[in-house]
């Protein structure tokens, strides 16, 4: 893991924690970014899952 | 999740599907200046996650988190005092210990792989860390 992939890893990962949701995603680090610049379409991430 | 102090639990249990769980339920719930222990269980029987440890530096009112292996191996991760990491520090510093450990130690299997990072990292960071595991027959 590259520093970069790293601290998106660490963005997302707090992002969600703070929140209150584990969730793990398939996604590529693109993704992450996404994730973690909105916090809703996270939780509908989760909520979807089956 | 559980009251630290009295044992009294707190909301149901909450099941989570593979690799998300969503504990606002129970965090929800969570009464400010109280402390709480919340209790969770890994079918690897790995030890704690960059997960775990956002989550319980996350929320104030965790005071320790426990982990059950399927195997009957118990991980305790909790706060020694006021002078802890931030959950983004902390994540940051499993991250990093564990990808060293991926390269010091290849033969090391993830749960113990898991382990040896809290044992290096938890102390710098707060934390106290311990696991039981049962003894053998």
């Amino acid at each position: 893991m590259t520093p970069e992939e790293r601290r998106m890893r660490v963005e997302y990962v707090v992002k969600m924690a703070r929140l209150g949701i584990m969730a793990e995603p398939e996604y590529d680090h693109e993704e992450w970014r996404v994730q973690a610049d909105a916090d809703e379409r996270a939780i509908e991430y989760v909520l979807k899952k089956p | 999740m559980v009251n630290a102090d009295t044992g009294t639990t707190v909301g149901g249990v909450i099941s989570g599907s593979e690799g998300a769980v969503d504990l606002r339920t129970h965090l929800n719930m969570l009464v400010t200046g109280r402390r709480y222990a919340q209790l969770h269980t890994y079918p690897g029987s790995a030890s704690f996650s960059e997960w775990d440890v956002a989550t319980l530096l996350a929320w104030k009112q965790i005071h320790a988190m426990v982990v059950v292996g399927v195997d009957g191996t118990w991980y305790a991760l909790s706060r020694l005092g006021e002078l802890i990491a931030s959950d983004w520090e902390a994540a940051d510093a499993f991250l990093i210990e564990l990808d060293r450990l991926e390269r010091e130690r290849p033969d090391l299997s993830l749960r113990e792989r898991t382990h040896h990072v809290w044992l290096r990292i938890a102390d710098s960071l707060g934390l106290r860390y311990d696991r039981v595991q049962r003894s053998a027959p």
